[in-house]
């Protein structure tokens, strides 16, 4: 066995009080389970109790309120590729899911379980931070919300508290004129973990970039804003030489590490192109208005 | 962790028959189907969600039964690689993959039929690109891919 | 394609109605593998079943102190817990050279080496059983690389040394072929493991049938030489001992050795059950055969013309602990290291090493893939030094009928290279494709 029981919740609120009656025992909450599963039988991690979230309806929402897209925290990468709101004002989330594990993980896999995981290497999270996204937490008592950077406090490490759930992620749509784009490195295209990946957002007005992020994963325990790069490149012309330059001022923003994927030196390589890519497609996207 | 305790009812529709039996729960479905139904047509190339050879259609979409736990069946729909056609009465794919030479081994057969028929529910007439894409979850060892991409071409022609 | 319209044409006199040739044969096995029929080694199931899990080394080099396996033994559903030393026969198996222990007796020299057996009602119940398995190991300095395990004061993976073979090739005068050389080209290569991931892990199931004849099905490529190999470990005549091929999820070349054949049989003969025991992924990378690491150093000498003169090799072979196929797999790159090509000189040396590393043994290719990343490297290097084009530089070169191998054997038939090589030169033709500067096609 590689759990006792198994509850299925169907609304935030049991899947909460769920977790408050098993104070004394092992209980996790199972998004996907892509992640949890695998850990599970490796026994990496020990649960007595899982409590399924997926199917909860108010946490499987992708909507929009004004100018906020909120995406629910179960909300799978296939629901994501499908999502019109999301083409329109947050293409790089859409990009990014089609280049996470295959159909059968993207079926299965969700926002939330990514987030949940906390790994560097997770695909949707530089997007999120290229987005400059907010984390909206719940338990019994309290609802909170702050910006996903601060919520993922270092290697694998989030601040989330006992009783609490993610219960979904929002951030301000992109508006006509931005483009923003999600390119990664993996030993291939499909089922692959990345070695770099890289999220960017761009806006140009009036020929000049006037908003930019940029934002890199497995490069250092967290997800990593590159503010070099997005210094060099405000206020500037867009170019491919600039974008090439960003790609090497990035490199002074990592930190990577050897592992069995790839080198640090590897990585360091490889992200200055991956920048310039990255780059190069949100602008040409600022002229598609995506 | 020992349990020889039936303490779960699985009450599901599985390849188009509702069943309600009791079974020994915290296993993956993987090993529900295989173990308490014996249906062996799903396989274990990984048990770790890389290979696809364990894919099922859970309410018509392809999940990796390795890492779904059985208990998220109940009240859902499960169709296997035993769900799709039979002898005398096969599924174009399972057709095409014979006559194209989809199939060696055989082991990774059942989860990239799994895959092409959620593909081709999914999209009536996928192109080569999207058909990889589609089977890209499903690692074959024998036959270099290009057979069995040939052979869900085959069937999206028979089926249109 | 107007290949296979040349194939078609061909006509039997006498065909009784059977011609494969040219037609699209189906598969006799197709039906019930697209319908999910085909039994795998771990589809097969007995009433009363057992599941049989292993206890792997974790260690690449260490004495054995003690195991204990009291904790195991008592658990509820465990039927028996083995090892070393409740093998009724002889401790060994080895589908070349016998010098594998079965279970690991005094020490370990691979991570993944089977060191107990359980077999437990449920598979959880074995993998708990096998967890509560206590062993004391000391660890022992060990060999991980080939060119460190030929030294004389390396540790000794094999006590009787860690060269399991030298093989040496020599035909005509190697020196003299280098004397009349324009060019030389001398390098090191190092080709690295490889794992067979066939799809289906090894696995099988084996029972006492009523007349007492151990039977196994397994995942297996050569039944013969299972049941002999169990028939020692097992201390039965070899007509007690039934081996039967299941459907086989992909072999090549990694299910040619025994792979859980004796274990099932012990844990069978031991409980009186049938037991199942299939490897997960894991198992079964640790504990299998993979392809042998290599290290090549090789000099290559040819004329201002662009004929070869000489060549001048050593291999060596990382053959991991045990030597499976691997002492074949390494003489053969001593054979054919100089790929398809004439060499009116040749002198080769190859050495299987016995290393810590995982056992390497038998993958398709057998060697010939390690020899040829060596042999044709070498060529491109000597035509981009002489100038000449990498076509032509090895149809001048290759082999052809009349001429001989590097055992001095003469080729009087089969030799297809320069055809092939003609045919690549009128495509490349036909299609407007040149090599590049670096050998790609363009
Ligand atoms: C073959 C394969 C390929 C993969 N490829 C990729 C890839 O390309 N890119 C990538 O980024 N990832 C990849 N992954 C990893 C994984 O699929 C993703 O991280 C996925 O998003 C996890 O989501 P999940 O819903 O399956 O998470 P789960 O496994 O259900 O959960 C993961 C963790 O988060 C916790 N959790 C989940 N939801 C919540 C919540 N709402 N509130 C609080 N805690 C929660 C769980 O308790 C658990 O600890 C791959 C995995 C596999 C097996
Ligand atoms: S067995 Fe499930 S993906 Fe390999
Ligand atoms: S046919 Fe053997 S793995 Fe696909």
């Amino acid at each position: 066995m590689m759990y006792k029981t198994y509850h299925v919740a169907q609304s935030i609120e049991e899947a909460l009080s769920l977790l408050l009656k098993s104070v004394d025992r092992k209980v996790r909450f199972i998004a996907g389970g892509t992640d949890l599963m695998l850990q599970l039988r490796e026994r990496i991690v020990e649960a007595d109790m899982l409590v399924d979230i997926s199917v909860i309806p108010e946490m499987k929402q992708i909507s929009q309120d004004g100018s906020k897209i909120s995406i629910g925290a179960v909300v799978s990468y296939s629901e994501m590729r499908q999502s019109d709101l999301l083409k329109k004002n947050g293409f790089l989330l859409v990009e990014a899911s089609k280049l996470i594990g295959a159909t059968q993980i993207q079926n299965m896999g969700t926002i939330g379980g990514n987030i949940g995981n906390a790994s560097p290497a997770g695909d949707i999270l530089p997007c999120l931070y290229a987005l400059d996204a907010e984390i909206a937490l719940q338990s019994a008592d309290k609802k909170r919300s702050m910006p996903l950077r601060r919520f993922i406090t270092g290697y694998r490490q989030l601040d989330l508290q006992p009783g609490e759930l993610i219960s979904g992620i929002s951030f301000e749509a992109l508006q006509p004129g931005m483009g923003s784009s999600f390119v990664k490195f993996g030993a291939r295209q499909a089922q692959a973990i990345s070695i770099v990946s890289v999220a960017a957002v761009l806006q140009v007005q009036a020929g000049k970039i006037s908003r930019v992020a940029i934002a890199l994963g497995s490069v250092a325990p967290t997800i990593v804003r590159s503010s070099s790069a997005e210094e060099l490149l405000l206020s500037e012309q867009p170019s491919p030489d600039l974008f090439e330059k960003a790609g090497e001022a990035a490199r002074d923003d990592i930190s990577p590490i050897d592992d069995i994927r790839g080198s640090a030196a590897f990585r360091r390589y490889i992200t200055q192109p991956l920048v310039s890519q990255a780059l190069e497609t949100a602008w040409r996207r600022t002229q598609k208005q995506i | 962790m020992i349990n020889n305790q039936k303490d779960v009812l699985m009450d599901l529709v599985i390849n188009n028959k509702h069943i309600s039996i009791r079974a020994g729960g915290g296993r993956c479905l993987l090993d529900f189907l295989r173990e308490d139904l014996s249906l062996m047509g799903t396989k274990e190339g990984c048990g770790e969600g890389e290979c696809g050879s364990c894919t099922v259609l859970l309410d018509g979409k392809a999940v990796l039964s390795c890492m779904t736990p059985m208990e998220r069946a109940i009240g859902r729909e499960v169709t296997t690689i035993e769900g799709v056609g039979r002898p005398g009465n096969l599924h174009p794919l399972q057709q095409a993959m014979m006559e194209e030479g989809g199939v060696q081994c055989g082991f990774c057969t059942p989860g990239m039929i799994m895959s092409g028929v959620e593909l081709l529910n999914r999209k009536s007439n996928p192109n080569r690109d999207e058909i990889v894409e589609g089977i890209s979850g499903n690692l074959c060892r024998c036959t270099g891919y290009r057979k069995i991409i040939t052979a869900i071409e085959r069937a999206a022609e028979k089926m249109s | 394609m107007s290949d296979t319209q040349e194939i078609i044409e061909i006509k039997f006199a006498d065909h009784r109605g059977y011609v494969p040739i040219g037609s699209s044969v189906i598969r006799e096995d197709a039906l019930a593998k697209v319908t999910g029929q085909a039994e795998y080694s771990g589809d097969i199931s007995r009433p009363g079943m057992l599941h049989g899990k292993v206890l792997m080394s974790p260690f690449p080099h260490a004495l054995v102190k003690h195991i204990d396996t009291s904790k195991a033994a008592r658990m509820q559903g465990v039927h028996a817990v083995l090892t070393a030393k409740d093998i009724p026969g002889e401790n060994v198996f080895g589908i070349a050279i016998a010098d594998q222990q079965v279970l690991a007796d005094k020490k370990v020299r691979f991570v993944g080496e089977p060191v107990a057996l359980v077999a437990a009602e449920d598979p959880f119940i074995a993998a708990e059983a096998v967890r509560s398995i206590k062993v004391e190991y000391e660890p022992l300095q060990g060999v991980f690389d080939p060119l460190a395990g030929i030294k004389e004061d390396a540790p000794r993976v094999q006590e009787q040394g860690n060269i399991l073979l030298h093989t040496k090739v020599r035909k005509g005068d190697y020196l003299k072929g280098f004397a009349d050389a324009d060019v030389v080209v001398e390098n090191v290569y190092r080709t690295h493991g490889q794992d067979h991931v066939p799809l289906e892990p090894e696995g099988g199931i084996a029972w006492i049938e009523n007349d007492g004849v151990l039977t196994i099905y397994s995942s297996s490529q050569y039944v013969f030489r299972d049941r002999k190999q169990v028939a020692r470990v097992l201390n039965l005549p070899v007509n007690r001992v039934r081996s039967v091929n299941t459907t086989v999820g992909g072999g090549f070349g990694r299910k040619d050795d025994v792979t859980v054949e004796i274990l099932v049989s012990l844990l069978a003969s031991a409980t009186l059950k049938p037991v199942r025991l299939v490897y997960n992924r894991h198992e079964s990378m640790m504990t299998q055969t993979h392809r042998h690491p290599t290290i090549t150093r090789v000099r290559t000498g040819a004329t201002k013309e662009g004929k070869l003169t000489s060549m001048e090799g050593v291999v060596y072979g990382d053959t991991g602990p045990y030597s499976s196929l691997g002492i074949f797999v390494i003489k053969k790159m001593a054979l054919h290291l100089g790929g398809p090509y004439y060499f009116p000189n040749y002198k080769c040396d190859s050495i299987s090493v016995y290393t810590n590393n995982p056992i390497a043994g038998a993958f398709r290719g057998f060697g010939i893939f390690q020899s040829a990343i060596v042999h044709e490297q070498q060529m491109d290097e000597l035509a981009a030094k002489l100038g000449i084009d990498p076509l032509e530089f090895r149809l001048k070169n290759c082999l052809r009928e009349g001429l001989s191998f590097s055992t001095g054997q003469v080729m009087n038939e089969a030799c297809g290279i320069a055809a092939t090589l003609e045919r690549l030169k009128e495509y490349m033709a036909e299609h407007s494709l040149r090599f590049s500067r670096n050998m790609e096609v363009v």
